[in-house]
């Protein structure tokens, strides 16, 4: 929670540079390129602090000069501590302004939006325990906020860089390591069935883009 | 393997003082291919990998390329997974604008379908990978390429957890097409 106050401040100094008198202006008319790209994520900070790695896709179509929207897939795989495997699948679209110029190298921007994911939690194998592998999953809906920038290496190709927190509104697939005669075990559950719970997760994505078309 | 591929990067090397030249094959709308073999060297255990690797590479630029990559894994007897075949997209960036010696980095995501040797199950494996290397455009239509790569990724089973991190080397003869005139 802490986390997520901290993430929040952050933010409000961008409220400075909303004023539209003082926003720098391009002097061409960006809006209505559509952009194609691959991505990969990192899923950091969630319940079982584990890192995982995510491999996806994304189109953009700018909807104005400052504003561009951001559709995107992601399939994440986690490695809970050797005794789990997670598998998260997103599929959400992004709002992104930018409050700076966006004519330059570095163009930062601000993102809002949606998601909507579905996640399995299985347990690996596990010789010594000899407990059944189990499998839990859950679909749920998030909303996700965080900051990042373009890097244009030319008019048409882009990297960028973003990190965004994910909060997930659902059932909550718990998973909780602990050791039990020297040994380390996994619990796996899905919890809230009588109700929400919110799990969330920071990301980190880079992804390469190339714009590909100019809609209209 | 890194002291052949050392010898191998040191006797290219010479090229660059030849490759020096008015007809610059590198331009915005070369399309570039090749299919060869690729050798990978496991960076968590002993173990050598096989593919056979195929390539195509578009230049939106002269200096930036969009390209995607295929992997075909050849198991051999040292291996743990049966089947690892790979697939990336991304793009790099080439150094070189006076030159047909021309080095390049690049980024590209991946996927790949990975599954243990004597199971059943072929899980999907995300990847991170960064590619490194040159290629000398000798001709208008060939090219000879080093292609060097860092993979990154972890197969996740409901067995125990297998990274497949590796430093992979293709190197082989490339064909490249001209797509757009001349400006």
């Amino acid at each position: 929670m802490n986390k997520f106050i901290l993430f929040i401040a952050l933010l409000f100094p961008i409220t400075f540079y909303a004023q539209e008198d003082i926003r720098p202006s391009g002097d061409k008319k960006e809006s209505g390129t559509f952009s194609l790209g691959v991505r990969n994520t990192f899923s950091t900070f969630g319940a079982t602090e584990n890192l995982g790695v995510g491999f996806g896709g994304q189109f953009r179509i700018r909807v104005s000069n400052r504003i561009n929207t951001e559709w995107f897939a992601d399939f994440i795989n986690e490695d809970i501590d050797g005794l789990a495997t997670r598998n998260d699948y997103h599929i959400g679209w992004s709002v992104m302004i930018y409050p700076f110029k966006t004519k330059a190298k570095l163009v930062p921007y601000v993102l809002a939006g949606h998601c909507f994911d579905y996640t399995k939690v299985r347990t690996t194998y596990n010789i010594y325990t000899s407990n059944p592998p189990q499998t839990v999953s859950r679909l749920s809906s998030a909303t996700q906020v965080g900051l990042g920038t373009h890097i244009n290496l030319s008019e048409i190709v882009d990297i960028s860089l973003s990190s965004q927190y994910m909060m997930h509104l659902g059932s909550d697939v718990h998973a909780e390591v602990h050791e039990h005669n020297g040994l380390k075990e996994i619990h796996i559950a899905k919890e809230g069935h009588s109700g929400f719970s919110l799990e969330g997760h920071l990301l980190f994505t880079l992804s390469v883009n190339f714009k590909i078309a100019q809609l209209w | 393997m890194v002291k052949k591929a050392l010898v191998i990067v040191l006797v290219f090397c010479g090229m660059n003082l030849f490759s020096q030249t008015s007809d610059i094959v590198v331009k915005e709308g070369l399309l570039r291919f090749q299919g060869t073999i690729g050798m990978g060297k496991s960076t968590d255990r002993n173990e050598n990998n096989i593919f056979l690797h195929g390539n195509l590479e578009y230049f939106i630029h002269s200096f930036l390329t969009t390209r995607g990559d295929t992997y075909f894994f050849l198991e051999n007897e040292e291996n743990s997974l049966d089947v690892n075949h790979q697939l990336f997209a991304g793009m790099a960036y080439h150094f070189s604008k006076k030159s047909n010696f021309v080095p390049y980095i690049g980024i590209q995501p991946g996927l790949a379908a990975t599954r243990y040797n004597g199971t059943t199950k072929t899980e999907t494996t995300p990847l991170v990978s960064a590619v490194a290397g040159f290629n000398y455009f000798a001709a208008k239509w060939f090219h000879l390429f080093i292609d060097a790569r860092f993979v990154s990724g972890k197969h996740l089973s409901n067995l125990p957890p297998y990274p497949i991190n590796e430093i992979r080397l293709s190197f082989g003869l490339g064909f490249n097409i001209v797509t757009k005139k001349n400006k």
